[in-house]
């Protein structure tokens, strides 16, 4: 099972939201649309998922071209951002109400339910009404829905973003339990890149509706393609040197390191953070930050180093990476 | 608090007190009406009711008239208005601004202005003396107010919702009858009582359509009250009336109160 993305593109009010997309998502993979708010991330999950049309390009899911493909015959199974439960209907009414439409027995309806309802350990939850569920009562319900459809690719809008980070961490064992360990591949539109390299086994990084970079969340930390994925990728966020040459070098806080020479700095602010603690520097260079274990010791003059291999190269023209 | 509950109070009275002097004057007898201070002879007396009620045509009679009619009326404007609203709900912001105006101004309309028309038409198609015809012009009436009301409610539904309901596989028909439909239920409710209450009073059209004496509607039946004497206003008689006629709508306020003030989307989305 596979979906693939060929050429796509949306265009609204004069702009291209989403702009000439290809990418494909594999057999039991999740890729995770990872970019900031206005990317086009949900928009191409919603293209996806057929609730907009597409302006150029193609969608296949499982090879079948489903560009002009209505929503429900797309067999997908989708979770909004907002839940989107059925308000005035009961839990089990909720995930029982799709498999009548699709003309399942009333026999096979209630096995099914109460089969979801216990592996999302919810049984209790049957007969309440969704206003009377908690954030992460809502979210496994919208999970169930999503499940018990059966669907051939799994699309999750921001899933965790209305839940608070105790409750994220915790959903998200399950969550891999539930989906992500299956066959079906799942597209997870997050804007949170620790959620995206804790949960994607590849990171699709949009900006501006084009693609910036895919692949593992190793390889965008590693080795971003443009200035816009270094900056994006990582936090503390990657420390950028001035041009030279029409280069900009680029240095994670994490790689640079106190030495007895080598560029000398003051040392502006701290901030400690348990296991690290991270610095504020002012040097020839500009402003930097530092990222240090926090039982680093800081010295009295500072000069900081790091090695030639770590640094990432743009050219300020395109942006892009300089390979040499 | 306290003064709070004072205004409260102030306001019941205000409102109520006249209600509560039609009932007294509907079992007053006809002596006490006029001289409401003097207690002596018989002051409470049921004729007014019996004398409504055994009358030719029964006063009942009228009740279930403007029943029909209003319950005809209603049933029409909804199943023109909620399909109406529907599909402007999901046009664009300035389609949407213009019928929005256009409805308004219809729904501002004097239609009193509009009477003598209307019965040129009803003689033209012979819609004279039929509850059920008249239960057209009323539901034309209404339907501007009915449409801009349903059009804020289904407005007011979050999209999500909806989506999701199309990816459960739900066609138009399927959509309505087991998302949207239920959704606007506190919308339909009210809106179904203010075109109830607005056939249930309508004098004008009523007049000139009706003229049977067994198929008048409330309104012009109390009016014909009035006329059966010359000498003297029956105002016992009357208020026995008006208070009959108050009760289906004391009665129907209380059935759909529940279903008005509840927020049934509450929950829906969100944490």
């Amino acid at each position: 099972m596979t979906v693939d993305l060929k050429h796509i593109g949306k265009f609204i009010n004069g702009d291209w939201v989403v702009e000439d997309l290809t990418l494909t998502v594999n057999s039991g993979e999740c890729l995770a649309i990872l970019g900031p708010s206005g990317c086009g991330k949900s928009t191409t999950l919603r293209l996806v998922a057929g609730l907009e049309q597409t302006d150029s390009g193609q969608i296949f899911i499982n090879n079948r071209e489903v560009t002009n493909v209505a929503p429900a015959d797309r067999r997908i199974g989708m979770v909004f951002q907002s839940y989107a439960l059925f308000p005035h209907l009961s839990v089990s009414s909720n995930l029982k109400l799709g498999l009548k439409i699709r003309g399942k027995s009333a026999k096979e309806q209630v096995k099914k339910v109460s089969y979801i309802l216990s592996i999302m350990q919810i049984e209790h939850l049957a007969e309440r009404l969704p206003s009377e569920l908690s954030g992460g009562q809502r979210q496994r319900v919208a999970l169930a829905r999503a499940l018990i459809r059966d669907p051939d690719v799994y699309l999750l809008d921001e899933p965790m973003s209305n839940l608070d980070a105790q409750l994220r961490e915790e959903l998200r064992p399950e969550l891999k339990r539930l989906i992500l360990d299956r066959d079906q591949p799942v597209l997870y539109v997050t804007h949170d890149q620790y959620e995206a390299m804790a949960i994607a086994d590849r990171i699709a990084l949009l900006n501006k509706g084009k693609l910036q970079q895919i692949g593992t969340p190793e390889d965008l930390y590693k080795n971003p393609k443009t200035i816009f994925a270094a900056g994006f990728i990582g936090r503390p966020q990657i420390n950028f040197l001035p041009e030279i040459n029409g280069m900009i070098k680029a240095i994670r806080p994490e790689n640079i390191i106190f030495k007895s020479e080598g560029l000398a700095c003051k040392i502006q602010s701290r901030e400690w953070l348990g296991t690290h603690q991270l610095l504020y520097l002012e040097s020839n260079l500009g402003a930097l930050r530092i990222l240090l274990n926090s039982e680093t010791s800081i010295p009295e003059r500072a000069f900081i180093s790091w090695n030639k291999s770590d640094e990432h190269i743009f050219s300020s023209k395109d942006g892009r990476r300089i390979i040499f | 608090m306290k003064r709070l509950n004072i205004y409260i109070l102030i306001l019941l009275i205000w409102s109520l007190l006249p209600f509560l002097w039609q009932l007294v004057t509907s079992f007053s007898t006809t002596e006490a009406i006029l001289e409401p201070f003097s207690f002596t002879g018989n002051h409470w007396t049921l004729d007014n009711y019996s004398q409504l009620l055994t009358a030719n045509p029964p006063f009942w009679q009228y009740l279930i008239n403007s029943t029909i009619v209003g319950c005809s009326s209603t049933f029409i404007t909804l199943v023109l208005a909620i399909p109406a609203a529907y599909s402007l709900s999901k046009s664009n912001t300035k389609t949407q601004s213009l019928f929005k105006i256009i409805f308004l101004a219809t729904a501002l309309f004097p239609y009193v202005l509009l009477f003598l028309a209307l019965l040129e038409l009803a003689r033209y198609f012979d819609l004279g003396n039929n509850l059920f015809a008249l239960a057209l012009p009323y539901a034309g009436l209404s339907l501007p107010i009915a449409i801009l009301l349903l059009l804020s409610a289904f407005n007011d539904l979050p999209k999500d919702i909806e989506e999701a309901a199309k990816i459960e596989g739900m066609n138009l028909v399927q959509l309505l009858r087991w998302i949207l439909i239920p959704l606007i239920a506190p919308a339909t409710a009210s809106t179904a009582l203010i075109i109830f209450i607005f056939s249930w009073n309508e004098y004008p059209i009523a007049l000139t359509w009706i003229s049977q004496s067994d198929k008048l509607t409330l309104p012009v039946a109390i009016a014909r009250i009035a006329g059966s004497s010359v000498y003297s206003v029956p105002y016992g008689a009357y208020a026995a009336a008006t208070v009959l006629g108050s009760i289906p709508l004391i009665l129907l306020v209380l059935i759909f109160q529940k279903g008005i003030v509840s927020g049934l989307t509450q929950g829906a989305v969100k944490g």
